[in-house]
């Protein structure tokens, strides 16, 4: 298991993670998820043992990442800004990830040759954005990390090429039980892939469950009225979000759906009905409970 | 998985496979400062004052010119250390300086220390090779040339490499308390040359705000010891070369010079054993920082921003004052430069060039203090140097001029003529606001510690006491004798010819023996028998040289109370009379 234990950060008095706890299962494809600023790229670093805490643990299985090269050994990063040596090719870098990576199988680069239809020989340099994301995945796969921490992982891919490399990645997960730590603004695409779910808002984790879990425990509800007047909800509903089109209500309610259904007979719906959530929902209606609400602006 | 502090052989590979140009350039350099003039002066051979050309057989001869000619290029490979220690470590020690490398080699299952380690090794193993590349190149060069000095070309190797680590190890310090590549250099050179700058500026300063301010090394040795490439040059241009009887050959630099060499590789242990410690304590967020470690900031901020205020400031001054001697003026151009350069350090400190707030004002307002406190100080000689005389039994010798009094400079070391320069110096320091009627008083103290000092004063003559201490130095025996015979004495008598010319009346004449004798004679009767005097006219037309079995000595000046010396002169023709000399 990967944990952050109330970690906290503070960069030139600016507290860029207070007290964030987080804890990504063995074997689960987490996404990391929350508005710019929120202190996620700060968290992949400390959880890859790049930034060191002002206070708090971060572990692996219990071990603490920090200086460890036992715990980093069983890890692999592609942050958003992948680094390469400038003059250097993929081979060159899987050369060098070989002597670094006790895991890196010369076997699995070779394989995935076949994926990403690169010429390992050509500067890395003179490669597009989205190529040296391809190269990255190349290389960090090729390591056959336990774990692996991606930070905005799809960006400049294309679509072709997306559903490649998650393809791989869960073939990964399916086979060797990786662990994938994934930070994205691509709620869409987290949805299709992750299994768990942590929301981070100002250098915390707001929430972390499992995907169905959070899914379960959010309901959008619409509702149609005879009246005009907006209905009284009973108290006990926690609405995060309302809003309305004629006679009829769109409810976004925290909470079990079969119990929310059954207090909102009370209102006397002509029509009554629960909608699935997606992520994206999910995420913006928490947010909104956190005063990160899409704003109406008028220009 | 190795987690000790031994080397990555992954990262020397790497930072070999990417930085080899470094390396390349530097043995390429060394090539044309050592093997090259080696094959260029094949044919040359050296042979010493002392010695016949052939007197040690014309192999020893090669021989003793290749071991000079390696001993030479040793302060050159100290620069040249210098320059690529920097180079490599800033090549080495880039991935400190980008958020982007910082993370791809702080996220390696590799410690940081291992990290660390294994850089430096990389760097220091480029500079090994070209180094024993290039003394496999000169020992080719030897053995082709027919003159082989294999221990001055081992000494070579030891010092030039002792020396490049040195500097590394010091390069590697500055990369590790930055985190801006272009800061490197900068921080690498004032920390090379701080010391010597503060120095020079400190005595520029005195120079201008004590008026008896001489321009002596103030802080000599401690200045020399920390200005390492200045003292290692220096050191290391103290070399001799031994034939002995039996043939065997060594070139060598000085006891002192290796002593150094040694002293500065210990420095450089305990540089890298200091960088290592900051490397560990280094947050991988300051990537980017001009100082990557915060207590530091402030040391650099006032470091950088008082040794401008002074030495901008007073240039300034010196430049719109036209070398007035204004204090309230060179304090004003003081604050406004030092001010300025501190804002310019607080931006690039801060990145970021909106820095006008308190924490400014307070900073600028403790630099002001600090500048205009220094110059008050100096200006009012709260320290005392005016007034500071040293002890006569503690001083080694004395250089002494009075120029307006017949004494042109001139060295002393006798007890009792210290004493008298130094009852002089006591009594120009009571009548320091004395005008410079008669030029100056002045004096450089050696002292035993090995320290000087220096000091100048207005000299006015009509001053019967100051008169009377200035006739009393004038008539030390030391001073007189120096003054009169010019240290020809301490030569014998062995005369075997000379010269003698009269400027004034362009009469020239080559002198016997017995004349050289006869002129002597005289002479030492002269300074005998005289008393010098403040008023005496000296005659700067006559020149003379006698030559003993020892040398040659020379004389330029005659005084108009040296009547033996000039009736001689006048006997053997050179002069119709003294008058003519002294109109």
């Amino acid at each position: 298991m990967l944990e952050a234990k109330n970690v906290i950060k503070t960069f030139d008095g600016f507290r860029a993670l207070d007290g964030a706890a987080m804890a990504v299962p063995r074997g689960a494809v987490y996404g990391l998820v929350g508005p710019n600023g929120a202190g996620k790229t700060t968290m992949i670093r400390h959880l890859t043992g790049v930034y060191r805490p002002d206070s708090g643990e971060l572990l692996l299985d219990g071990e603490p990442i920090w200086e460890n090269p036992r715990a980093k050994a069983r890890m692999a990063v592609i942050p958003d800004d992948w680094y390469y040596f400038p003059q250097s090719s993929i081979a060159e870098m899987a050369r060098f990830y070989q002597g670094m990576y006790p895991g890196f199988s010369a076997e699995r680069y070779e394989k995935l040759k076949e994926a990403f239809p690169l010429n390992d020989k050509k500067p890395i340099r003179r490669m597009s954005r989205g190529m040296q994301k391809q190269a990255a995945f190349w290389l960090t796969m090729s390591c056959m990390p336990e774990v692996l921490v991606l930070d905005e992982p799809v960006d400049g891919l294309d679509p072709v090429m997306r559903r490649q490399v998650w393809s791989l990645l869960l073939d990964d997960v399916a086979a060797r039980g990786t662990t994938v730590l994934v930070s994205s603004h691509n709620l869409r695409e987290l949805e299709d892939v992750c299994d768990h779910v942590g929301i981070m808002n100002r250098g915390k984790v707001l929430l972390e469950r499992s995907l169905s879990e959070l899914q379960d425990n959010t309901v959008k509800i619409q509702a149609a009225y005879a009246a005009e007047d907006e209905p009284v909800l009973p108290a006990e509903l926690k609405v995060l979000h309302k809003s309305r089109v004629g006679r009829v209500h769109t409810y976004i309610l925290r909470g079990e759906r079969e119990e929310i259904l059954r207090r909102m007979q009370i209102t006397e719906p002509l029509l009554l009905e629960a909608i699935p959530l997606t992520l994206e929902e999910i995420f913006i209606y928490e947010m909104g409970g956190e005063d990160y609400a899409v704003r109406d602006i008028v220009l | 998985m190795r987690s000790g502090t031994s080397c990555s052989k992954t990262l020397i590979r790497s930072d070999w496979r990417r930085f080899w140009p470094v390396g390349f350039l530097y043995a390429f350099i060394s090539f044309f400062m050592l093997p090259m003039p080696l094959w260029i002066n094949r044919r040359a051979v050296y042979i010493a004052d002392y010695a016949e050309p052939g007197a040690y057989g014309a192999v020893a001869d090669r021989a003793v010119h290749v071991a000079e000619t390696v001993m030479e290029t040793i302060p050159g490979f100290v620069i040249l250390g210098f320059f690529f220690g920097l180079v490599l470590a800033m090549a080495v020690y880039a991935y400190l300086m980008s958020g982007k490398s910082v993370g791809l080699m702080h996220a390696l299952p590799v410690s940081r220390d291992r990290q660390f380690l294994s850089h430096f090794a990389a760097g220091l193993s480029m500079l090994t090779a070209a180094n024993c590349l290039t003394f496999l190149l000169a020992l080719l060069m030897e053995a082709m040339t027919g003159g082989a000095a294999v221990g001055s070309l081992l000494l070579w190797l030891v010092i030039t490499e002792l020396t490049g680590f040195f500097f590394l190890a010091f390069a590697t310090l500055a990369c590790v308390v930055t985190g801006w590549l272009l800061a490197v250099p900068v921080i690498y050179a004032g920390w090379n040359f701080m010391v010597w700058a503060y120095d020079v500026i400190l005595r520029a300063l005195a120079g201008l705000l004590y008026p008896s301010y001489g321009d002596g090394v103030s802080f000599g040795t401690a200045v020399d010891w920390l200005t390492p490439v200045v003292k290692l040059t220096q050191e290391t241009s103290r070399r001799y070369v031994i034939i002995p009887p039996e043939g065997a050959l060594m070139g060598g630099v000085s006891k002192r010079a290796m002593a150094a060499v040694l002293i500065y590789a210990a420095v450089g242990v305990v540089m890298l054993a200091l960088a290592c410690v900051l490397n560990r304590a280094r947050q991988s967020e300051t990537a980017g920082d001009a100082i990557a470690f915060r207590p530091l900031r402030p040391v650099a901020r006032y470091v950088i921003s008082i040794a401008a205020g002074l030495a901008l400031g007073t240039l300034v001054y010196e430049m719109v004052s036209s070398g007035g001697r204004n204090a309230a003026g060179m304090i004003a151009w003081q604050l406004i430069m030092g001010g300025l350069v501190y804002c310019a350090v607080e931006m690039l400190l801060r990145k970021t060039y909106k820095i006008f707030d308190r924490r400014t004002a307070a900073g600028l307002l403790a630099l002001w203090l600090v500048l205009a406190g220094t110059c008050l100080a100096m200006k009012y000689d709260v320290t005392g140097v005016e007034k500071r005389v040293p002890q006569p039994d503690r001083v080694e010798r004395a250089d002494v001029y009075v120029f307006a009094a017949g004494l042109p400079q001139t060295t002393v070391s006798d007890g009792e003529t210290l004493q008298a320069v130094v009852e002089l110096h006591e009594l120009l320091i009571q009548r320091r606001d004395m005008e410079a009627r008669d030029g100056k008083f002045g004096v450089n103290y050696r002292l035993k510690s090995g320290g000087a000092l220096s000091r100048r004063y207005n000299v006015d003559l009509s001053d019967l006491e100051v008169r009377a201490a200035v006739e009393k130095l004038m008539n030390r025996p030391e001073i007189k004798r120096q003054l009169v015979l010019e240290d020809l004495g301490r030569y014998g008598e062995q005369f075997t010819g000379g010269y003698a010319g009269n400027y004034a009346a362009g009469k020239e004449m080559v002198l016997t023996p017995a004349q050289c004798l006869a002129l002597y004679r005289a002479m030492e009767a002269d300074m005998l028998s005289n008393r010098l005097t403040v008023d005496q006219r000296v005659s700067d037309n006559i020149g003379i040289e006698l030559n003993t079995t020892e040398g040659t000595y020379r004389m330029w000046q005659v005084r108009e109370s040296c009547v033996n010396t000039l009736a001689v002169l006048q006997e053997i023709g050179l002069i119709e009379s003294a008058d003519e000399l002294f109109r």
